[in-house]
């Protein structure tokens, strides 16, 4: 690989062949020149597979896609992205999801604040795919909407450089959830400065999930509870320094009511809370009655969510909700 | 001497294609049916089964497009009609055969007649989730011209034959080769 390598892209990807195609499309079409950058994907996927996805894709057939198969089912994302950076060849490491589609300039603005910034990690805005905006009209979805610099310093957006992934040992394979915030404070600790390129952007899938799933799919949330006992700056964000986010404060509070209304009517009013934050958060997508119907189902998951922290937060013995 | 080949035509949003099609295998001698919401669109001499939706109002209101609506009154009109085989044009024409397919395990064709596009495939609720089942439980996938075939390839890293809507007797040569295969 010539000297004019800048940035290796690294990905790991589970379970989602085709927005894996879909991302190394959109990478293909980046604006920083073909020389500068390459990528690795840590994957699972079966030989076949691989081979219609991964080998048949033109980056692969320019010599700028490498991948790395590892045992079906066996993988997590930290170990992922683990064997990723260490097989990568550039100075930059950047980092995003197979279900994230970066903006053809996305790269091209990280490496140049990268470079501007000597030694930074940067992290760029994500934002909900507008290619599937009309997903959101589904009761339950998942997507991402980050302003950074967060705390979290998620990993579908963000590059660092091979240097300070080195010295801090990569990420913490002990978590499947977590392990990106974790680096970041590490990284900070270690005196590296967190940068913020909001002009390097990557649109998040929007994906419509059932009720079900959407529960299955936080539970590795019971992870986070860890990131709060190791970092206190995680606990000094959070409302009232015990609730993960607003929500769940808010849902507990009318889940708590609703109990105490059995005895004392009137503690029903303390659900109001919950329920006007929730319709007035997404009352305008899908209309006013069948948001409200909609409403025992937001109410259901967020409780999940709650005593899936309350899980964590037992398992790492201290409160986190 | 071959017997005729009762094949059910599902058009979905390519009724033309379709009809095209149905002329061209009524004409090789073939037994083709449209299923269609829209039989103003059937050749003459073709059989026509009239799609009827389910009701709109809450589909539209979830956003729930695609012609799902119609799915429904598809499965039964193949589940009724005795087919050999069943075409699909475009995921949500093909749906029904698939699910058809599986009860009765005949054939299903998958034509794309439209060239797949990033901005699109998947801006819809249960549009992709609806292009995958077909993918998966489709015998075959074609493409209506080289510019779909190679949509196909970026989008969703398949390698289809190009077979035009007016080319029955390629149509048919597939269908006998499918029929003929041990049933799934």
């Amino acid at each position: 690989m010539s000297s004019s390598l800048q940035a290796t892209v690294v990905v790991p990807s589970h379970g989602r062949p085709l927005r894996l195609l879909w991302l190394l499309n959109a990478l293909e079409e980046q604006s920083l020149p073909a020389a500068a950058f390459d990528v690795v994907v840590v994957h699972d996927y079966a030989p076949a597979t691989a081979a219609r996805i991964l080998d048949a894709h033109p980056l692969a057939h320019a010599g700028r896609l490498r991948h790395l198969a590892i045992a079906p089912g066996s993988g997590i994302p930290a170990s992922q992205r683990n064997l990723g950076w260490r097989e990568a060849r550039a100075p930059l490491i950047a980092f995003v999801d197979d279900d994230c589609r970066p903006d053809p300039t996305w790269l091209e603005r990280l490496v140049a604040a990268a470079a501007a910034n000597p030694g930074a990690f940067v992290q760029g805005a994500t934002r909900m795919d507008p290619f599937e905006r009309e997903v959101l009209y589904a009761p339950h979805t998942r997507t991402l909407l980050l302003d950074p610099p967060t705390l979290g310093a998620e990993t579908c957006n963000v590059l660092y450089p091979r240097e300070l992934l080195a010295r801090l040992d990569g990420f913490d394979e002990r978590a499947v959830a977590g392990e990106d915030m974790d680096l970041g404070f590490r990284a900070r600790d270690a005196g590296a400065h967190h940068l913020a390129a909001t002009d390097a952007v990557v649109f998040h899938a929007v994906i419509e999930v059932s009720l079900l799933g959407y529960i299955r799919g936080g539970l590795k949330w019971r992870y986070l509870p860890l990131q709060a006992k190791l970092h206190p700056e995680v606990r000094r964000q959070m409302p009232l320094r015990v609730f993960w986010i607003e929500e769940h404060a808010l849902v507990t509070l009318a889940a708590l009511a609703m109990l105490a209304a059995r005895r004392v009517p009137l503690a029903a009013a303390l659900a109001a809370p919950w329920l006007t934050h929730r319709y007035r958060h997404e009352r305008r997508w899908v209309g006013p009655a069948l948001h409200l119907l909609e409403i025992p189902g937001r109410t259901v998951r967020e409780l999940a969510e709650v005593a899936t922290f309350a899980w964590g937060s037992a398992r790492y013995r201290t409160l986190v909700l | 001497m071959n017997r005729p080949l009762r094949v059910a035509l599902l058009g979905g949003a390519a009724a033309t294609d379709a009809a095209t099609l149905a002329r061209g295998l009524h004409r090789a001698g073939q037994l083709p049916t449209l299923v269609t919401p829209d039989p103003a669109t059937a050749p003459p001499g073709t059989e026509v089964v009239r799609l009827r939706s389910v009701a709109n109002a809450p589909l539209h209101v979830r956003r729930i497009g695609d012609g799902l609506g119609y799915l429904p009154h598809a499965w039964i009109a193949l589940a009724r009609g005795r087919f050999d085989l069943a075409h699909g044009f475009g995921p949500a024409g093909a749906l029904p055969a698939v699910a058809w397919a599986h009860r009765s395990r005949r054939p299903v064709v998958l034509t794309f007649a439209e060239p797949l596009d990033r901005a699109t495939i998947a801006n819809g609720r249960l549009r992709l989730a609806t292009l995958e089942r077909a993918l998966h439980g489709a015998d075959a996938v074609l493409a209506s011209s080289d510019e779909v075939r190679r949509s196909l390839q970026r989008l969703l890293a398949l390698e289809v034959r190009v077979v035009d809507p007016s080319d029955a007797a390629a149509h048919v040569a597939l269908y006998r080769e499918l029929s003929s295969l041990p049933r799934r």
